[in-house]
């Protein structure tokens, strides 16, 4: 019994890390700590279509572009995502992250944008950026900050393109833009 | 004050109680059911809703929480002010931070904090549950209900949502509730009693009336109610059984009444004993007899009522009446007077109910006894009157010549003979002897001629003046005789003769009673009696002339009294005077004339005699002119009939003597014969003629030869059936025995005459 309630509590402080270090104490959690997390936990509340779901044995999340998370990422390496594991994908290329549901476009690829996103355009993979302006190009989930607080933006055409459902409760969180 | 019990109460009221109480009981368990089932729906109702809001509203924030969105938790909070009756609600992160809330009123935000900072102990427990939680927490606390459900994301528990409910309102419904229950309780409690109150009658009307005829049967001792009742349950059946027993104590009381009745009224006295010999019942004529009223009667024991029984002869009678069932035997019973009656005693041996008893009849014989005394002398009398009869008979006849051929002689001496002297003393002793003769056939009752009328006080005015009493008058000197007599006394049917005898013996025996000095009285008086007297002798109801002789004698013992009739019984000197039948020809001579004695005698004090004669209307017939010879002389044929020689012979010379045509024969059988040749004048016929036909059978046969014959008929007796149906044949006249001039002249001549 001690020993299930230990693990219990272990598994908890590990999920609820990041928003905890983001919200109260602020100075001592990240904010690409943060950002993994929400990367994260945006997984949860999107619906992709049945047939991209099938063939995988992972959940794949690619990161686009320069790396800005680093080792941050690591809170959520060992995670899993609707009992799968995560797998982490680093590119700089798209065609490199063949297979990733979920691609967090960095900044450092803002000036291909626009051919990025023709690219990925009717395929069921969750766009994520924390770059302004992005969310207004088309890119699905844009993080921003407001305040001492990580707040994202979403684009709901883009994700409905895309065959993506996202969650209301999800979407009332988020500004959204056309 | 009396203690209450239920066992107290009346049925009706018992009834009532139950009936009440069976529908409290009936409806207070079914509104306790009803109210509390109504209770815990409500509760589980209002949980389930609380809960599904707290479920709800964790479901929308999991993304706020998941994102560190506490404003648009807040924002969903907001929506609970659709809900009135919730509080406040607040949301708790996984680490226990507070993360979002809400308060109906903002003002109450004390109160908010303090439920907060109450809830948290349990939203850490919750919180350390993880996923054991699940399914939530609640607490019901006084007027709210807090409701505490895990935010899950993912299979973790990301937060803990709390929504607290008011309840009051609830609480206010269901307080209203309990109200109207409590009312339709009351309610029903009034209707039951109503219901209960009618439907009651039917069961404890019938018990009432029960106990009200029973109460009047007790009181009334009257057996012969009824109860009314038409039912047919179970009270029905008791009342059948009620009834019933009533007619059987009905019938048993009637029994009981005739029974007692009877041994009420029965002559004999009856008593009950036990082994002990106390009397324990008795009945009326035990009381009566012993002159005791029965609660007296039923304080005493054997002992009391019957002094001659020791304890010894108790116990022996006890045992012997139980060996034998029934005994009897005589013994004397003690009166309150003191007198000791003697009974005969008819003892049965009982048992009832296991107890033993004797079951004593009691009969006063003393009646019996003097009756019985009585017949024993009665039949003693006859028995010497029979004997004294047949002696008379035959002296009779040998005395004829003692006392007739004197005065034959008589009439032929010169009056100067020296014969006339002796003979006269002949005369005295046969006149003597013939006394006696009469006084043993006044015995034998069968001389006394009760065909006419005397008067008492003739008797005595006669007898006084009479030799025999100048003779005993001259004997006791120092005697005075006085005389009492009633002028107005009423005449008797019967023969002076046998009176003035009686009387001469009473007073002779009065006289000698006193042999020095005392007052002798002689008196008559009329006496009615209207019911029957007991004295010496039972006298029966009627009029009757009384002779009394009373004196200052020595009296009589109670032996003397019960044998002084008795013929030759004496206390006085034998010879000195008397024939020793004086006393029983008193009694003779009372009884010829149907009368009756009355003795009483007081030793030392005196004695008095009462004879009861019954009264006649009859007149006196005149008295006889004094004997003159030449009145009675005639020449007319006479045949005397007579089977004595010496009658026939005296007849004739009397007959002869006065100038008649005698002739004789010495038998009926003759005379018959001797008339066939032709009548006589007169017939002068002996009743009793031995042997051969006698004066009746004669005296037939020759009025069948001569009708119209007249006869006289002769004969020592008198009163007998067969002289009574010859006078009636037509015979003139009786003549007694032995024959005297004086007689037999006058008869023979009379009937010529007439």
């Amino acid at each position: 019994m001690a020993v299930k309630r230990t693990i219990a509590l272990l598994t908890m402080l590990l999920l609820v890390l990041p928003a905890w270090q983001g919200s109260v104490h602020g100075a001592t959690v990240s904010e690409y700590q943060i950002k993994a997390a929400f990367l994260y936990n945006f997984a949860k509340f999107v619906e992709w279509p049945a047939a991209a779901q099938k063939g995988s044995n992972d959940f794949k999340i690619g990161i686009l572009g320069e790396d800005p998370f680093d080792e941050e990422i690591g809170v959520i390496e060992t995670k899993l995502v609707r009992g799968k594991p995560l797998k982490i994908l680093r590119a700089y290329s798209l065609s490199e992250l063949h297979g990733c549901r979920v691609i967090f476009i960095s900044a450092s690829v803002k000036s291909q944008l626009a051919d990025i996103l023709e690219r990925l355009k009717a395929q069921p993979v969750l766009t994520v950026g924390d770059t302004s302006g992005f969310a207004r190009q088309g890119v699905m989930i844009n993080l921003i900050a407001v305040g001492n607080k990580i707040r994202f933006q979403i684009n709901s055409n883009a994700a409905d393109r895309a065959g993506l459902k996202i969650s209301s409760h999800l979407l009332r969180l988020a500004t959204i833009v056309e | 004050m009396a203690q209450f019990r239920f066992q107290n109460l009346t049925i009706k009221n018992r009834l009532i109680l139950i009936s009440m109480f069976t529908t409290g009981v009936a409806l207070l368990v079914t509104l306790i059911a009803i109210l509390s089932g109504a209770f815990y729906a409500t509760r589980t109702a209002t949980l389930e809703n609380i809960s599904s809001i707290a479920r709800v509203i964790g479901t929308n924030c999991v993304a706020a929480l998941t994102f560190d969105d506490p404003d648009a938790a807040n924002e969903t909070l907001k929506a609970l002010a659709a809900e009135p009756q919730i509080d406040c609600s607040h949301i708790y992160k996984a680490d226990g931070s507070l993360f979002a809330q809400y308060h109906r009123q903002d003002d109450n935000q004390v109160h908010a904090d303090k439920a907060a900072h109450n809830a948290y102990t349990e939203i850490q427990v919750m919180l350390a549950n993880g996923l054991a939680d699940r399914s939530g927490r609640h607490r019901f606390e006084a007027n709210n209900l807090k409701v505490m459900v895990p935010i899950i994301l993912d299979r973790n528990m990301i937060g803990v949502v709390e929504v607290s409910s008011d309840l009051r309102a609830l609480y206010q419904r269901l307080t209203t509730v309990v109200l109207m229950c409590l009312a339709i309780l009351l309610l029903s409690f009034l209707i039951a009693y109503v219901v209960s109150n009618m439907v009651q009658r039917t069961i404890s009307g019938p018990i009432t009336t029960l106990t009200r005829t029973m109460n009047r049967v007790s009181r009334n001792k009257d057996y012969s109610t009824r109860v009314e009742s038409d039912s047919l349950d179970e009270l029905g059946i008791l009342f059948y059984g009620f009834n019933e027993m009533l007619s059987e104590i009905q019938a048993r009381d009637e029994q009981l009444y005739f029974t007692q009745f009877s041994v009420d009224h029965m002559g004999d006295a009856a008593y009950w004993m036990d082994r002990q010999g106390r009397i324990v019942n008795a009945n009326a004529a035990a009381c009566e007899s012993l002159g005791l009223t029965r609660e007296a009667l039923l304080a005493m024991t054997f002992g009391d009522i019957d002094p001659t029984f020791g304890q010894d002869r108790w116990r022996e009678t006890w045992e012997e009446a139980r060996a034998r069932k029934s005994i009897t035997f005589e013994t004397h019973h003690l009166q309150t007077n003191g007198k000791l009656v003697p009974v005969e005693v008819y003892a049965n041996f009982l048992e009832f109910q296991g107890r033993a008893y004797l079951c004593v009849f009691a009969r006063d014989v003393a009646e019996r006894k003097k009756l019985q005394t009585q017949l024993e002398q009665a039949q003693k009398m006859e028995a010497i009157g029979t004997l004294a009869g047949g002696v008379a008979h035959d002296l009779n006849n040998i005395l004829g010549g003692l006392v007739g051929y004197p005065d034959l002689l008589l009439m032929d001496l010169p009056e100067e003979s020296p014969m006339q002297g002796p003979l006269m003393t002949v005369k005295k002793s046969g006149e003597k002897a013939a006394a006696i003769v009469q006084d043993m056939l006044t015995l034998a009752r069968r001389g006394v001629d009760l065909h006419s009328a005397v008067n008492l006080n003739e008797v005595v005015a006669d007898y006084w003046r009479s030799p025999e009493h100048g003779k005993i008058q001259q004997f006791h000197e120092g005697v005075s005789f006085e005389i009492n007599l009633d002028p107005d006394l009423p005449n008797i049917l019967g023969s002076e003769v046998h009176l003035s005898k009686s009387l001469m013996n009473l007073v002779s025996n009065a006289a000698e009673a006193m042999p020095n000095r005392g007052r002798l009285q002689v008196s008559t008086f009329r006496c009615r009696l209207d019911d029957a007297a007991r004295g010496y002798q039972s006298i029966k109801p009627g009029d009757y002339a009384v002779l009394r002789v009373e004196d200052e004698g020595s009296g009589m013992s109670e032996e003397d009294m019960r044998h002084i009739f008795e013929p030759f019984y004496t206390k006085k000197k034998m010879g000195r005077s008397g024939t020793g039948l004086g006393m029983s020809v008193v009694s003779g001579t009372v009884k010829d004339h149907k009368g009756y004695v009355d003795l009483k005698s007081i030793e030392g004090r005196g004695t008095r005699f009462d004879l009861y004669f019954p009264i006649t209307g009859q007149m006196l017939q005149a008295k006889g002119a004094t004997f003159n010879i030449d009145d009675f002389k005639g020449n007319e044929r006479v045949l005397v009939v007579d089977d004595a020689m010496e009658q026939r012979e005296i007849a004739t010379v009397v007959l002869r003597k006065l100038g008649y045509q005698v002739e004789t024969v010495s038998s009926g059988e003759e005379a018959v014969a001797y008339m066939e040749k032709g009548p006589v004048d007169l017939l002068v016929l002996d009743m009793i003629m031995d042997p051969g036909i006698d004066g009746l059978e004669t005296y037939r046969q020759i009025l069948s030869l001569h009708p119209g014959q007249k006869a006289v008929v002769a004969s020592g007796f008198s009163e007998t059936q067969r002289v009574q149906q010859i006078m009636a044949l037509g015979v003139g006249a009786y003549v007694r025995k032995p024959y005297s001039i004086q007689g037999l002249g006058r008869a023979v001549r009379e009937t010529l005459d007439s």
